[in-house]
């Protein structure tokens, strides 16, 4: 590569991580601030009398603890039941043929593309029904079948040559062995990518949990930020900003780390070298 | 990467049972009642002391709190009524005001009247008519006030002296609104701003209200705001915002405690936290009204309503609301909140204690002028209020005239009224 | 340079010899034709209680008339098709929904897809870059929408305020109609764009540094490799963020609630918004789920119209 090209891709990427990075900045600028600092923002971008107070209250008075463990619980459970669910049916779909197919892959779109908040209302009927309501049960379950990961992992399925199912099949490994033992040493990007993804669609979900949950202590993140958001009384801004700052530290520390473990570096060769 | 899936799994499944079991009805000794509230921290504040006095006022009643983290008084009613469809509703759910009708006309909310009647600890008299008015629907009482609210004007006393003006005197006319605005103007400061986007359309029924207008018939079948009062309205905050005396903006409180505006009309509620984080001294005032005289107020804020199925249910249920009204409740609340109770003699003990705070001052005495907030009969009331909203926006952002803005709303509300 | 894949080897030892078994299709015995219905089981065990019923539900909703909660409903057969199909409201948030998701996607999906290649090209810092971009995607929208409308303020935000710094008028970005959109475009593409990014990375790196060095052996230019190798053998990545783009940009609705809600007087409203006002703020259950079957039936359209596209898709 040409050096000056080099230089303007740098310097390409160097504005788009400005324009990209400046409302964190915003935010986190906010959370050091004082509450009578907070409305200054078009004077002043830093704070003048910068402290941690906002933080020590939204750990003092909020159970923001409490809603990140259950955001862990929640997420974590959510991907590996997706992914026990999912795995199968993607390479059902991806890599064999059987009669029906096309209607049901159809019907998985049609999955995909459903408006979820419409769903809310029977999925609480049936929730309460079944006496789960409040229960991590009910944050969990609904989201299982995730048409969004039976897409991914089918169209990452199809990148891969038939070849090494064929070859393995030749050697006798039943579909379990192949599934565990070729399968996802083979698909561990997609599974990476889309384990980034799932998490942090259901850290950040607000609005299911809104429904199911009852009682403050089995909220999940979200609930720690609004909980200083008060509409009629003012809302002090600056902990609400620090409360998001502490929300999502977890998800850039989770991406960070998946990044390391399933995205091969992109110095290798992989699968396809 | 094996034994990281292996730990997970295996932390999952020992949380899930050690933290999933949701608290199991154990003895039936003690009656439990649950309670459907917001749980923001400012409501909070006030709700924890009122579920700790009434449960050591009556022992063997504990109350299960069903907690609404945010969404403001829809998310609260829609967790009611999706308790009402799922046949669980709570046995008493918190309820904003504009949403009593709604709340009523599902069916599922059950009239006061016959225990306030047969109920001999409860004293009608301790409480201002026109707080309970705001509970009534059909005819009987289904709500009974836990917190009020009213508009108010907040000034920033620093621009007054800035521009020559007296703070302890702020307007109280919409002619000297306006030309209290012209001076702020002159001095490159932003001049007023009335709180149309408040929810339920509140200061647009303030405003048409003390001009001696009414929003519709007491039936609703037939609009009344589209009259010559409702159109002077709208030509006022047109003309506030056409000559620049007014932000055209919806956030109220961000514009105010940046320092750079004048007056703010807005909720009472913001009493407290206002002052906190603004980097001026702030004056309560009465909000200005057509001809200077002191305003009639609609309500905001919220009430206690009953929905229990059983009916020994209800008969501890109605404790707990009935309680609410007396003096230890309203106390907690006046103490640990921005609302104002409904309990009279409460008031003016408070009015007579805090003498010196001018701020709490104007929010007690408003008090006693409290109207109802209208509400809208039949099945489309929040819609209507957006309609009417958005009317306002029109008109303050400069797309329509006022003329057209309410001509065409009006249509709007007749066709969803039918 | 073939590499083998660093698993764990069956019990017979079946991976041994991968490079140098010629394909062969093998059969087996009946089993094999139950088991892609097994595999396909437990997902639609979940889908079929979570997704399929209550769409099957919603349908039966939308031929009632009843508020959430209420004990009385009535069975209004297509009425509430007919109000929403002639109601203006309806109409405007479609058009907005419209303009909104091409543009959002089509945006997205072109910064993105120009990051990756930047990423790549940039040979260092790769984590540094990825997890820049990759922030907004990860935050919390709740809350960065509020960010959003305090920079975007007329009157207290940090943009005006820069204008006005560098001797420009200030503009009210959200009071007006076609700025409030552009506003609600460009945070949709601040939010999205990353997530564009990470897929299109996925999928670069799939592709054999190889075919490249060998391309570059034969003289092919930059401009040349890109449409000859990178383009075609990206595409089942594109296909893929093309439909999740789309449904994404359709489904979002917290961008307009928090930085518009709908405002000014509709300028910004869209179908996703206009569901969840219908069915939450306004508790109308019948006539909301009658808009949820109405944009199900446009989106599952357009969705199957992409999946058309797949002809043209490069699988290996």
């Amino acid at each position: 590569m040409v050096k000056p090209f080099r230089l303007l891709v740098i310097l390409f990427l160097v504005i788009c991580a400005v324009l990209s990075f400046f409302p964190f900045f915003l935010m986190l600028s906010t959370s050091f601030k004082p509450v009578k600092e907070v409305f200054q923002i078009s004077t002043h971008l830093l704070p003048q009398n910068p402290n941690i107070d906002n933080y020590i209250r939204v750990f003092r008075e909020s159970q923001i603890v409490r809603f990140l463990a259950n955001g862990a619980i929640v997420t974590v459970g959510i991907l590996l039941g997706q992914l026990l669910v999912v795995i199968p049916a993607s390479y059902a779909f991806a890599k064999l043929s059987f009669p029906g197919q096309r209607v049901l892959f159809a019907v998985v779109l049609a999955a995909l593309v459903f408006p979820r908040y419409i769903a809310a209302v029977p999925n609480f009927l049936l929730l309460s029904k079944l006496r789960l309501i409040n229960t991590y049960a009910a944050l969990i379950l609904p989201f299982i079948g995730s048409p969004f990961g039976i897409f991914l992992m089918r169209q990452y399925f199809k990148q891969i040559p038939s070849e090494y199912f064929e070859a393995a099949r030749i050697d006798g490994c039943n579909l379990l062995q192949m599934l565990s033992q070729v399968l996802i040493p083979l698909i561990r990007p997609a599974v990476g990518a889309f384990a980034i993804f799932s998490i942090v669609t259901h850290w950040n979900d607000f609005f299911w949990p809104l429904i199911v949950v009852q009682s403050s202590n089995m909220y999940t993140p979200p609930a720690g930020i609004v909980y200083f958001a008060d509409v009629e009384a003012g809302t002090n801004w600056s902990v609400v900003m620090a409360a998001a700052v502490v929300i999502i530290t977890p998800l850039v520390v989770t991406f960070l780390l998946a990044r390391r473990q399933f995205i091969s570096s992109l110095t290798h060769s992989t699968i396809k070298g | 990467m094996k034994t990281i899936m292996f730990v997970l799994v295996l932390l999952l499944s020992v949380a899930s049972f050690t933290l999933a079991t949701p608290q199991q009805e154990s003895t039936d000794k003690p009656i439990r009642l649950t309670f459907y509230h917001y749980a923001s921290q400012t409501h909070l504040l006030y709700i924890n002391p009122l579920k700790e006095g009434f449960e050591k006022a009556y022992p063997n009643v504990t109350i299960e709190s069903v907690e609404v983290a945010s969404g403001g008084y829809e998310a609260l009613s829609q967790k009611i009524l999706l308790g009402l469809a799922a046949g669980d509703p709570p046995d008493v759910g918190q309820v904003g005001y504009t949403l009593l009708r709604t709340m009523v006309e599902s069916g599922g909310a059950v009239a006061l009247d016959d225990y306030m009647n047969s109920d001999s600890k409860f004293k009608k008299g301790n409480l201002f008519p026109a707080m309970m008015s705001l509970g009534q629907a059909e005819g009987k009482q289904f709500l009974v006030p836990i917190g009020t609210s009213t508009p108010a004007l907040f000034n920033n006393m620093d621009l007054f002296n800035d521009v020559g003006l007296d703070p302890e005197n702020p307007p109280k006319s919409w002619a000297d609104a306006r030309a209290a605005a012209v001076k702020f103007k002159a001095k490159d400061h932003l001049g007023i701003f009335w709180g149309w986007q408040v929810t339920g359309n509140w200061i647009f029924q303030a405003m048409l209200e003390n001009l001696g207008g009414k929003m519709a018939n007491e039936a609703g079948t037939q609009i009344l705001f589209n009259d010559a009062k409702g159109l002077r309205v709208l030509e006022y905050l047109a003309d506030l915002t056409k000559n620049g005396l007014m932000p055209v903006t919806d956030q109220g409180l961000g514009t105010f405690v940046a320092g750079n505006l004048g007056m703010w009309v807005d909720s009472s509620f913001q009493r407290v936290n206002t002052p906190k984080q603004a980097n001026f001294p702030v004056r309560m005032s009465p909000m200005p009204t057509p001809d200077g005289s002191l305003p009639r107020v609609p309500a905001g804020g919220n009430g206690a309503m009953l929905f229990a199925k059983d009916k020994a249910k209800r008969d501890v249920a109605w404790n707990f609301i009935r309680w609410i009204t007396e003096e230890e409740a309203s106390r907690l609340l006046a103490a640990n909140s921005g609302y104002t109770p409904a309990n009279q003699a409460v008031i003016e003990a408070l009015i007579s204690q805090h003498a010196d705070d001018k701020n709490y001052k104007v929010t007690l005495d408003q008090a006693a002028r409290v109207v109802p907030w209208y509400s809208w009969p039949g099945k489309n009331g929040n819609k209507i209020s957006a309609v009417l909203k958005d009317m306002q926006e029109a008109v303050i952002v400069g797309s329509k005239t006022p003329k057209q803005a309410i001509d065409e709303a009006a249509a709007e509300v007749t066709a969803l009224l039918k | 340079m073939r590499q083998q894949p660093k698993s764990l080897l069956c019990s017979n030892n079946c991976m041994t010899n991968l490079s140098s078994r010629p394909a062969r299709l093998s059969r087996r015995a009946g089993l094999r034709y139950l088991s892609p219905y097994l595999l396909l089981f437990p997902a639609f065990l979940f889908l079929g209680l979570f997704v399929f019923w209550p769409v099957a539900y919603s349908i039966y909703l939308s031929t009632m008339d009843w508020k959430l909660g209420y004990a009385s409903r009535e069975f209004v057969l297509l009425d509430n098709f007919v109000d929403l199909l002639t109601s203006d409201d309806f109409w405007n948030a479609a058009k907005n929904t419209g303009i909104y998701t091409v543009l959002m996607s089509s945006l997205s999906i072109g910064i993105g897809l120009i990051l990756s290649l930047a990423i790549i090209g940039a040979r260092r810092f790769h984590s540094f870059w990825q997890a820049l971009f990759f922030l907004p995607v990860a935050a919390t929208m709740a809350a960065m929408a509020v960010v959003w409308r305090f920079i975007f303020d007329s009157h207290i935000g940090v943009l005006n305020a820069f204008l006005l710094r560098i001797g420009m008028n200030s503009v009210a970005w959200l009071t007006q109609n076609t700025t409030a959109m552009g506003a609600v475009i460009v945070v949709g593409i601040w939010s999205n764009a990353g997530y564009a990014m990470v897929f299109f990375i996925a999928g670069l790196s799939n592709i054999p540094k190889t075919l490249y060095e060998a391309a570059a052996i034969d003289g092919a230019s930059s401009p040349r490799q890109f449409f000859s190798i990178t383009w075609p053998l990206l595409s089942p990545t594109t296909l893929f963020i093309m439909i999740i783009m789309t449904v994404r940009a359709l489904a979002s609705f917290d961008i307009v609630k928090v930085l518009t809600d709908g405002g000014p007087v509709g300028a910004t409203q869209v179908l996703s918004h206009l569901l969840y006002e219908e069915a939450f703020k306004f508790f109308d259950t019948g006539y909301a789920s009658g808009i949820a079957v109405v944009f199900f039936i446009l989106v599952l359209a357009l969705a199957l119209l992409q999946m058309r596209v797949e002809k043209w898709v490069h699988y290996q």
